[in-house]
């Protein structure tokens, strides 16, 4: 682990520049550095505290100071054909606008930068209570030095496609970059937004992102959150989700390639008839370490929540789930499922999973579950009693408990896309960050 | 084709085949009968190569050579195939993958060049239309949701479109209404040639008053004690266990 006293110094530093930038605000400044152990006091985020400790060190940049006067389309090819005609890039935590064919005045989605901490918040008292229990959470507060508002209008005379925002990392030293989005579907609007994260060489980043979303009244959201994450870095992500009456979101995450990978969703159920689906799936190889952390929290009646989170590991992967459905008093009619199914491939892969259910109302639904397993003996016999070699068995039935989750993506390039990198994956045809030979050569 | 001698296995602790010997010559039909717990799925089990029985004692040999050196897969590559009593549902693998990732394992394990598509879908409808399979039976996860007769006709189906060469089916008639199991014994007559062989493990004579066994083997504790034409079957059906094993006896 760094010493901390070199953390300490080196938070406190972009602490401070953050607070000069107008970026940040006194009270997460004062509760962060005075007393340090802020960041760390609470049992069930000492894992995580742990593990950004042990990534940081003092040869880490906190702000990319060189600004890289490149073409994206030379670094950076999205894999997905025709996802979505909408992207927005941001490198290294910037907003890369010098996109060709965007038309963003046009466009049914705003993108912009937040200039200060009274643009962001604006939107702090949807999530008041959150700084004080996520690590992560704590860590961009203080730390981010970027804001974005995304802003998903209602049109209803327009056809509306998805959105995609990709933040590519792309540095010649270590680099740590937070940043927040904002992201508000208005009412009445129904958009899908694909988000992804790709490191572009192999150096080591920490990539830490907030995403504070908000769905108004009859609005739905189909959020597909993608990474590609070297071996050296460690990504993290935190979605905290406000739901407003009759809203709909929907998550999607998926940790193909991400080395060490935090994903925390918190989610306030807030008005009545809201449904919440929130599912993950990841497959990790040799020392990875795959982390989600749920968390929904029912405040209405008539609401729906399900959670569904799949692991698959081998070699000495770890993985980790802590699910929580939350039902609040005086609450009728409420459904909640949540269910962690995880398959181990190897006997050194490891999984904690922890699901758990705190209701304080009575006509409620609920249901939670975890189970976890190496593959089906007698299923493999089945496959290879026709004639499939057990190595190819194994691998159909992999794919196979993927599919529960990939079978719910509603956008059919992305669904091929995934069903076809699992299956290279799993075969070794995949290498984590195959591009990173290319992209260097490129610039 | 297969030549099963002095065959004991075990498994766990408990020995289950106590000494079973049996050939089976090409263009054949065997029934195999005998009370439950006698060890008949075991005997199903070797030949096919599951794992969790041990075989202790005897030989199989197969079309000449050794079974027991050949893995599940390659004993299914070499034409043996087994149709399940209960056969396994796999949620998430789809009928057509499963039998389109089959067919091309055999064809390249028995060097020759992968179906296409059209060849596939073509040998898949024709199949289907054997059995009264639905039009969408291929786009199913593999037995998941399926009734007990649609798991039996399954098994029948993977037979057809795999055409193998030794085919032992283990109960299939159980859980088979009349009207299913007249389609199954259809599909086993256009399926049986004087190039392939069948043995068929069951309880009860109703299936072989559809496809007449050449042999039927009486099968207890662990081996066959004894063997004759149809006719064995009525008397069995007529009799019953006790009667016939007194005898002998």
């Amino acid at each position: 682990m760094a010493n901390l006293n070199v953390i300490k110094d080196l938070l406190k530093q972009q602490a401070k520049k953050n607070i000069l930038t107008n970026f940040l605000d006194y009270k997460y400044y004062n509760c962060a550095f005075l007393d340090y152990s802020y960041l760390v006091k609470n049992d069930f985020e000492e894992k995580k505290a742990h593990k950004y400790l042990n990534f940081l060190d003092n040869k880490c940049k906190v702000i990319a100071e060189k600004k890289y006067q490149i073409k994206i389309d030379s670094i950076f090819k999205c894999d997905i054909p025709s996802i979505s005609p909408q992207i927005f890039f941001f490198l290294n935590s910037e907003f890369y606008n010098e996109v060709d064919n965007v038309d963003y005045l046009n466009s049914l989605n705003y993108v912009y930068k937040l200039k200060s901490i009274k643009e962001i918040l604006a939107y702090d008292h949807y999530f008041k209570d959150l700084e004080e229990k996520n690590f992560f959470n704590k860590v961009v507060n203080v730390l981010f030095h970027n804001a974005y508002k995304v802003l998903i209008n209602n049109d209803t005379n327009k056809i509306r496609e998805p959105i995609q925002l990709v933040n590519l990392f792309y540095y010649e030293e270590p680099l740590h970059t937070y940043s927040k989005f904002i992201i508000e579907i208005s009412e009445g609007t129904n958009v899908s937004i694909i988000f992804c994260a790709h490191t572009l060489n192999s150096n080591k980043y920490i990539v830490g992102l907030s995403l504070d979303i908000i769905l108004k009244p009859n609005s739905k959201l189909y959020l597909y959150q993608m990474s590609n994450i070297n071996d050296s870095s460690l990504y993290f992500i935190n979605n905290n989700i406000y739901q407003e009456k009759n809203s709909e979101v929907n998550i999607f995450s998926t940790a193909i390639n991400s080395a060490t990978f935090f994903n925390t969703m918190n989610v306030y159920v807030k008005g009545e008839n809201a449904i919440t689906n929130l599912y993950g799936l990841w497959h990790s190889v040799k020392d990875q370490d795959v982390n989600y952390y749920t968390s929904v929290k029912h405040m209405a009646s008539y609401t729906i929540s399900n959670q569904l989170f799949k692991g698959i590991m081998d070699g000495k992967a770890t993985g980790l789930y802590k699910g929580l459905i939350l039902i609040e008093k005086n609450l009728k009619e409420v459904e909640a499922k949540q269910k962690n199914q995880n398959l181990l491939l190897s006997k050194e892969s490891k999984i904690i999973s922890l699901p758990f259910l705190r209701t304080y109302s009575d006509k409620v639904k609920c249901f939670h579950g975890s189970a976890t397993g190496y593959i089906d003996q007698e299923a493999l016999f089945y496959l290879c009693s026709r004639g499939i070699p057990k190595k190819e068995a194994c691998f159909l039935l992999t794919e196979a408990f993927a599919n529960e989750i990939i079978n719910e993506i509603k956008i059919s390039s992305l669904k091929e896309f995934l069903a076809n990198l699992i299956s290279k994956k799993l075969r070794g045809e995949l290498q984590n960050c195959f591009k990173c030979e290319d992209c260097v050569s490129n610039l | 084709m297969l030549e099963i001698k002095r065959l004991k296995a075990v498994v766990g602790d408990k020995e289950i085949l106590k000494g079973v010997d049996l050939t089976v010559k090409r263009g054949e039909v065997h029934a195999i009968m005998g009370p439950n717990g006698s060890g008949k799925s075991t005997l199903a089990g070797v030949i096919a190569g599951k794992p969790n029985i041990q075989v202790i004692e005897g030989s199989i040999l197969y079309e000449g050579e050794n079974l027991f050196n050949m893995s599940a897969e390659e004993r299914a590559q070499k034409g043996i195939f087994l149709g399940f009593q209960y056969p396994y549902e796999i949620q998430g693998v789809s009928m057509l993958n499963f039998l389109k990732t089959s067919i091309n394992h055999i064809k390249k394990a028995n060097n020759s060049p992968t179906i296409s598509i059209v060849s596939l879908a073509n040998l898949l409808d024709e199949k289907r239309k054997i059995l009264k399979l639905s039009e969408d039976f291929l786009k199913r996860s593999v037995n998941v949701g399926f009734s007990g007769g649609e798991k039996k006709k399954n098994e029948i189906y993977q037979m057809l479109v795999l055409n193998p060469k030794l085919v032992i089916l283990d109960e299939i008639d159980s859980g088979l209404d009349i009207d299913a199991l007249k389609l199954v014994a259809e599909a086993l007559n256009i399926f049986k040639n004087e190039n392939n062989a069948l043995i068929l493990i069951t309880h009860y004579q109703r299936l072989l008053n559809f496809i007449t066994p050449n042999y039927v083997h009486i099968f207890v504790n662990g081996k066959i004690i004894k063997t004759g034409d149809k006719d064995l079957a009525l008397e069995l059906e007529e009799k019953g266990y006790e009667e016939i094993l007194s005898a002998i006896e």
